[in-house]
């Protein structure tokens, strides 16, 4: 069958569901639309949707506005949201400062005055700068809820590996186009300013610029100063389950023991806190240990067989403001941990996590709350 | 809250039944949200326990593993059998019945999947017995490969993965990752209209309307409608557009843009917002280019703490209260209006 033929069928048979009734719609609308903030490396798909989407590129808070199949059954056909693009490779000076951008484009278009940001790893920190930068120029708190997915808060062993060219690292620039793509070679990147951002002291005190999670921490904090309810899911996994990019991190290079608590960087690994001596309790996901990951309250996200998926908040683990100075408990609790790696919650496969139901659960707790 | 949708759909009446009992409790939930939604103040407490309850508190209790295997069987008969006819939605179901059966049985999940295949949809059990198998076949290939993948530039990688799709599936790929395809097919435009050297601004952004409206036909607005930032940013970035802007008296650049955003249906009130936005960015880089005019000066001209105090004076008046962010960006090697300004995103 050739390419038109094939294509086509395809189309006959997305045609033939406009007619189909479309599954009951479940999440709630939220008051307020959605941001996503995307991580390091950003992504292939132009508009995104591969980043923030199923394993098949359904965007997902596409709404079911037409009848059609491809787009997300579980939530309100009125929910409205926005992909915010950054450079992908730049330190969280940068990349907040083009997110704050991005909403004030998307305040624009759509006549909002506030909105929800979702930020996965890096889009995590990017995110507190930007509500900050919201705040001093509007005048108010725009960000309602900021929720941060794997996010590396307090660092990540593995940006500490790469800058400091541990074996299996030949090329710093090479090494992440490995696991990246070509998507590094892109005008406007800056590697290694992306990387010092996300190694929790200033990793070199001579390079004449103050970087790391550290000082960004006390800079954009958490806290209810420019948004008002921070949350933050964590994920963790077992090697025997991880992505194969990340698995071959820990085969070839480092092992994450992301899950005992210091005050400063007792481990010397890159990260706030130290290991339990036991790197393999599925204590991080890949890149990020689960001691660097909570930001305000915890999320749960309970996954229910005969309704919607739900999320909840937990203070079981208390509120870290501070991002600096998470107590024990913040650092080495597994509690709500998603038993998911760095990758599955996002489209990247193969996965068997239902990246659909989880923002359309996500979206349904927002809306619960009022927000 | 619309959570409770009943499970009809293909379940006997037993297995619905069975459901209804075992479904997590209503009351519970509302207790959850209502604690949720309690005041703010609460965000700046550290005392465990005040806001919600565990969820194991919720969880339905099976008293065995054939109970709970019927649960599951009738959500995914609710969840997709409307659908369950078209590939994708196929595959989700597999992807739901392979995170089940790994979560539940570990150690011989894949002895299981026939069984609740057979139970779940019964007509399609052979078809989705094939789909399991090809998705399995794509998926080691994926972990095998997944390296050289990695390595690969874009479009190789996105040749490589089709091959592979077309042999685990066949035709079924087109239909699987059709999102993907019509994504892909905008992208494409998207990027290739920086090779349209001769074409205006405006015939740039004809082809791209163009291209959505060949790929979502009569549904083109509405999808330019719910994605109307998206596309303005991507379009407004492409690197011959960004010169033919820059190139632009501040006037004629900025009717262009009206004329960009109108073209992508913005309404009055949002070109007026728009306007309002890009009228204040003009003048916040104009002052942005000059400080760092400014800047350069004071940097040739002074050293050490005259050069630190002589700056900050200079941040001050410029930015005001802006100084200190202004500040704290320089110290971490960012300097805002040391980039070229890409035009309508800031």
């Amino acid at each position: 069958m050739n390419m038109r033929i094939r294509l086509a069928t395809a189309l006959m048979v997305t045609c033939s569901l406009l007619t189909t009734p479309a599954l009951a719609r479940d999440a709630n609308k939220t008051t307020y639309p959605i941001v996503f903030a995307h991580g390091m490396g950003g992504f292939d798909d132009v508009l995104g949707y591969d980043y923030w989407g199923d394993d098949y590129g359904v965007y997902v808070l596409d709404t079911c506005q037409w009848g059609e199949y491809y787009c997300n059954h579980d939530i309100n056909s009125g929910q409205e949201s926005f992909v915010a693009s950054v450079t992908p490779f730049a330190s969280s000076e940068q990349r907040g400062y083009e997110l704050y951008q991005d909403i004030q484009n998307y305040l624009a278009t759509s006549g909002h005055s506030y909105v929800n940001v979702i930020g996965h790893s890096q889009g995590g920190l990017d995110l507190r700068k930007a509500a900050k930068l919201l705040n001093d120029n509007r005048g108010y708190r725009v960000v309602k809820y900021g929720i941060s997915i794997s996010s590396p808060h307090r660092g990540s062993p593995i940006a500490q590996y790469v800058l400091n060219m541990q074996p299996g690292v030949t090329s710093i620039l090479e090494t992440l186009a490995e696991y990246f793509g070509n998507v590094i070679y892109g005008g406007g990147n800056d590697a290694i300013a992306a990387l010092k951002q996300l190694v929790n002291h200033d990793f070199d005190p001579n390079d004449g610029v103050t970087t790391g999670t550290y000082a960004f921490n006390q800079a954009y904090p958490a806290g209810t100063a420019n948004i008002e309810r921070s949350r933050s899911f964590l994920t963790g996994q077992d090697n025997g389950n991880m992505n194969p990019a990340l698995y071959l991190l820990k085969e070839l290079w480092t092992e994450i023991d992301g899950d005992g608590y210091a005050s400063y960087d007792a481990n010397g690994d890159g990260a706030l806190g130290t290991g339990d001596g036991n790197a393999s309790d599925n204590d991080d996901d890949g890149l990020v240990g689960i001691n660097s990951q909570q930001m305000g309250y915890r999320l749960e996200y309970w996954e229910c067989y005969g309704c919607l998926d739900y999320v909840w908040t937990q203070t079981n683990t208390g509120y870290v403001a501070d991002l600096n100075a998470p107590d024990a408990t913040q650092m080495t609790s597994h509690a709500w941990k998603i038993n998911q790696d760095h990758l599955d919650i996002i489209g990247v496969p193969p996965d068997t996590f239902d990246e659909m139901e989880f923002y359309a659960a996500i979206t349904d707790f927002i809306a619960d709350n009022g927000f | 809250m619309a959570k409770h949708f009943p499970i009809v759909l293909g379940a006997s009446a037993a297995v619905a039944a069975l459901a209804f009992l075992l479904w997590p409790d209503s009351n519970a939930r509302q207790q959850t949200v209502l604690a949720q939604t309690s005041p703010v103040a609460t965000e700046a407490t550290t005392s465990p326990g005040a806001e919600t309850k565990a969820a194991s508190e919720n969880q339905p209790q099976w008293s065995s593993d054939e109970e709970r295997d019927a649960f599951f069987i009738a959500d995914m008969q609710g969840r997709f059998a409307p659908h369950i006819h078209i590939q994708h939605a196929q595959i989700r179901f597999l992807e739901q019945l392979i995170s089940y059966l790994r979560q539940h049985y570990p150690d011989d999940w894949r002895s299981r999947v026939a069984a609740l295949l057979n139970a779940s949809f019964p007509d399609l059990a052979t078809e989705l017995q094939n789909k399991f198998d090809a998705l399995e076949r794509y998926n080691e290939w994926l972990l095998a490969d997944r390296k050289q993948l990695q390595a690969m530039p874009a479009g190789e990688r996105r040749a490589a993965l089709w091959d592979k799709r077309y042999a685990a599936f066949g035709d079924d790929a087109e239909v699987i990752w059709a999102a993907e395809i019509r994504n892909q097919k905008i992208s494409d435009t998207l990027l290739s209209l920086d090779d349209h050297t001769d074409s205006s601004v405006q015939e740039k952004l004809t082809t791209l309307v163009t291209a959505i409206e060949q790929n979502y036909g009569q549904h083109a607005d509405d999808f330019i409608k719910s994605r109307q930032t998206e596309l303005l940013n991507k379009f407004v970035e492409i690197p011959s557009v960004q010169t033919s802007l820059n190139a632009m008296p501040a006037n004629e650049r900025r009717s262009e843009m009206r004329a960009i955003r109108q073209t992508l249906g913005m309404d009055e009130a949002a070109l007026d917002r728009w306007e309002k936005l890009d009228t204040q960015r003009d003048q916040t880089w104009s002052a942005g280019q000059n400080y760092m005019q400014q800047r350069e000066q004071i940097v040739a001209r002074y050293d050490g703490n005259r050069q630190q105090r002589e700056l900050e004076a200079l941040q001050k008046s410029v930015f005001g209260e802006q100084a200190e962010m202004i500040q704290r960006e320089e110290a971490a090697g960012f300097f805002r209006y040391a980039r070229q300004r890409r035009i309508g995103r800031e």
